[in-house]
């Protein structure tokens, strides 16, 4: 008993260590930062490296400087990579924008089968990529897409006339972003939701008592006080969809010729690193959207900073 | 405070010395148990009363005779395992995530003991075995190494075997007897099928030579090229594609495309001809058997209709690569190169299960395995419709077919070349009008080209 009244004093000591929040608070933190550095620090570091070398296969290579950059950057491939992930990620951003903002509008009124609509519109993102891609693929199948079944025996395109979905350079595109768009819409609508559901009724009412309906309502007070968590889904939108390289890599493999034309960044790198055994480049070619994006999220989280009402 | 003397506290406890004793007990039992059942103690299965050799894990792709993977996986691994007392372990996935794969065993250092990928991977040179140890041994037994195999996995500057090639598969051209019949016509020579295209696309039957980035494309359109006399390389594995032959090739292929094609050929994966054909809407299409032996297993009405053919003649005569070439190696990193490396070695031994297993798709690359006149008789007893339709692909294999990268040899450029796929690119680019032939080969000459000089500043050409 004597022994444990006397270690008490150092118990409390420790208990008093981890009662400072500076200590407390990197003990805390440390196991996120142990997991993102291992596992996203690493690789990202490992990626700039080999960027730098001449390496095939494996991770070693020999420093070529800026060799890689240089070779890709006059590459015409890679232009039209750049330019198509630009569209893929422009076009589709707005359409989610433009699309979450209406339907969380609409699920924020109560109507009958709300909840089953909800479901619904989430399931998308629920559904496994790979299988729900497997899906539109053969929806938009040359031979078998059902849609040109429907088409054809609605007599409104002879069978040799359909259109090509994936082989059309247009097609291809509108394809890609549309199902793109269909995938990560559900994550924005939640998000649009949650910002409209955070607007204080009272905040509606007072808009109502001014005569604030409508449209002038919604430009005067929904749109700036939804302005930031908005902000923060496109951001999420813009990363998510740049990165992207299921949607592309499972419906078109970059194709259609000519100039592939829905080759992007990612599957460019893919090629490149992986397929074509010149990692080197590959890391190269993945490594221009870092910079890029980085900056986008810092201009638009400063954005969003700018736009929040206290 | 509640001390441990307390019965109520000691029920359902033990104290140290208890403990100890009864570990002490468990142990020896395991011990004795295990000494007189071995594998209980030390874990792995054991073959004729011999410990076991080792562990072997080989990773292959889902072939598309599913009859072969059965075959592979649950008669020749277990058996040839039993023999040797080794554990055979192979896993199976999709061909088109090997690339990936192996890029990532490499990077890891660690993986499978054997790989096996579609194509000649040169860029892998320095990450695997010398292989001409099990080339040597399988001369040995069943006599030389077939001419293609030999150039598409051989580089002859570093005299090294970067994988051991089992087995390749002839490219004919597949098309519908029924169809062609209907217009007088059959796919004898490209002039022919040029001639033929308007016509079957006006009776609902489009030709489907593919021009899409995908593994088929690449076959169909760098045979076609040979056809005219144009080569991506020569001899010395310079780049000769920009020539007089290649334009005049080209310019052919897109009128093809404008007279009797869709632009679903554009759009293809690699299973994208083979659903053309299979829809019933396709009248032509370059593949390896597996597409007639689909429809045979699917009962598909026009599958008695479907001819094989060697690709047709052009001006400079008839040449195709293999359609695939089966390609093992050996990391360096494997744990049991010994075993890796028989295994190998028997396999090709005994080729003639695996190509009777392969319904006739897996051509043995060593030809003294199964002699062309035993693949005669064998493909003979065939039952499906017409007759002895496969009696031919002995033809295509013996005279047709080249290794990718003829008249040189596979190499890591070349490779990158055909992963790229700058000759579809090059194709495409003409059919669709968005470039004129001699600008679409000077563009794919520029690309070739740097990919050239990158690989021979590496020193792997």
């Amino acid at each position: 008993m004597e022994a444990l009244a006397a270690a008490r004093p150092r118990s409390r000591r420790w208990t008093d260590v981890f009662e400072r929040p500076g200590v407390l608070a990197s003990v805390l933190i440390s196991p996120a930062v142990v997991f993102v550095t291992a596992l996203v620090g690493g690789p990202l570091a490992l990626a700039v490296w080999l960027s730098f070398t001449n390496a095939t296969t494996g991770l070693h290579g020999k420093w070529v400087g800026l060799e890689n950059f240089r070779r890709e950057w006059g590459n015409p491939a890679f232009q039209h990579a750049v330019w198509h992930t630009f569209l893929f990620t422009v076009i589709s951003q707005a359409i989610v924008l433009v699309g979450a903002g209406l339907i969380a509008h609409a699920l924020l009124k109560d109507f009958p089968g709300k909840w089953i609509l909800r479901f619904l519109i989430l399931l998308p993102w629920a559904a496994p990529i790979a299988l729900s891609l497997m899906a539109w693929k053969w929806m938009f199948d040359t031979s078998y897409s059902i849609l040109n079944w429907t088409l054809v025996h609605a007599h409104l395109y002879k069978p040799l006339d359909v259109p090509q979905y994936l082989a059309q350079p247009k097609l291809a595109m509108g394809s890609v972003i549309a199902v793109h768009t269909w995938r990560i819409l559900p994550f924005a609508v939640v998000i649009f939701l949650a910002g409209l559901s955070s607007i204080p009724k009272e905040v509606h009412d007072a808009a109502a008592i001014d005569g604030a309906t409508g449209f002038r309502k919604f430009w005067s007070v929904t749109l700036p006080l939804q302005l930031p968590i908005a902000t923060v889904a496109l951001l999420f939108g813009i990363v998510f969809t740049a990165t992207d390289m299921a949607v592309v890599y499972i419906l078109t493999q970059g194709g259609p010729p000519p100039s592939f034309s829905t080759e992007m960044v990612t599957t460019w790198a893919y090629k490149t690193g992986v397929e074509s055994g010149s990692l080197g480049a590959g890391a190269s070619i993945s490594l221009v959207l870092l910079p890029v994006l980085a900056l986008v999220s810092i201009g638009m989280l400063w954005f969003a900073r700018r736009t929040e009402v206290s | 405070m509640a001390s441990s003397d307390d019965p109520s506290r000691r029920e359902g406890r033990y104290d140290r010395r208890e403990l100890l004793r009864r570990a002490g007990v468990g142990a020896v039992s395991v011990g004795v148990a295990g000494s007189g059942l071995g594998q209980a103690f030390y874990g792995p299965l054991r073959f004729k009363g011999r410990w076991l050799k080792g562990d072997l894990s080989l990773i292959t792709w889902a072939h598309f005779v599913p009859s072969f993977d059965v075959w592979l996986d649950k008669t020749w691994a277990p058996q040839w395992g039993e023999q040797n007392d080794v554990q055979v372990k192979v896993d199976h996935i999709l061909n088109t995530l090997l690339p990936a794969r192996a890029q990532a065993e490499v990077a890891a250092n660690s993986g499978h003991d054997i790989f096996f990928d579609l194509a000649p991977r040169a860029q892998y040179e320095d990450n695997v075995i010398n292989h001409n140890e099990i080339v040597q041994e399988v001369q040995r037994k069943v006599g030389k190494i077939g001419r293609v195999a030999h150039r598409a996995t051989y580089n002859p500057k570093t005299k090294k075997y970067f994988a051991f090639s089992d087995n390749y598969v002839p490219d004919p051209v597949v098309w519908r007897h029924d169809i062609w019949n209907g217009i007088g016509m059959s796919p004898n020579t490209w002039e022919n099928v040029r001639k033929a295209a308007p016509k079957l696309k006006a009776a609902g039957h489009p030709l489907g030579i593919g021009q899409s980035a995908e593994l088929d494309s690449n076959m169909a359109l760098m045979g076609f090229l040979m056809c005219f006399g144009s080569f991506v390389q020569n001899e010395k594995h310079q780049v000769t594609i920009k020539n007089k032959r290649t334009v005049e090739a080209v310019k052919f292929m897109a009128d093809i495309y404008q007279r009797g094609e869709t632009d679903e050929i554009f759009g293809w994966d690699p299973s994208g001809n083979n659903n053309f054909l299979y829809s019933g809407k396709g009248s032509l299409i370059l593949n390896a058997i597996s597409a007639t032996r689909t429809p045979e297993d699917r009962g598909l009405p026009f599958a008695n209709d479907l001819w094989i053919w060697p690709i047709p003649r052009g001006p400079h005569g008839r040449k195709g690569y293999e359609h695939v070439m089966g390609c093992w190696w050996i990391w360096k990193f494997s744990a049991n190169k010994a075993a890796a490396k028989k295994f190998l070695a028997d396999l090709e031994i005994n080729y003639r299960q695996a190509f009777v297993a392969s319904k006739f798709y897996n051509f043995p690359s060593f030809p003294g395995a199964v002699p062309f006149k035993q693949i005669r008789k064998l493909v003979a007893q065939d039952k499906h419709k017409p007759l002895g339709k496969y009696g031919v692909l002995t033809t295509i294999a013996q005279n047709y077919t080249t290794n990718p990268g003829y008249p040189g040899y596979t190499n890591a450029a070349f490779g990158e070349m055909f992963s790229k796929f700058v000759i579809p690119q090059m194709f495409a680019q003409v059919s669709q009008k968005k470039m004129s032939a001699q600008d679409a080969v000077n563009a794919a000459d520029h690309d070739i080209k740097q990919i050239y000089a990158k690989w021979r500043k590496l020193g792997k050409i």
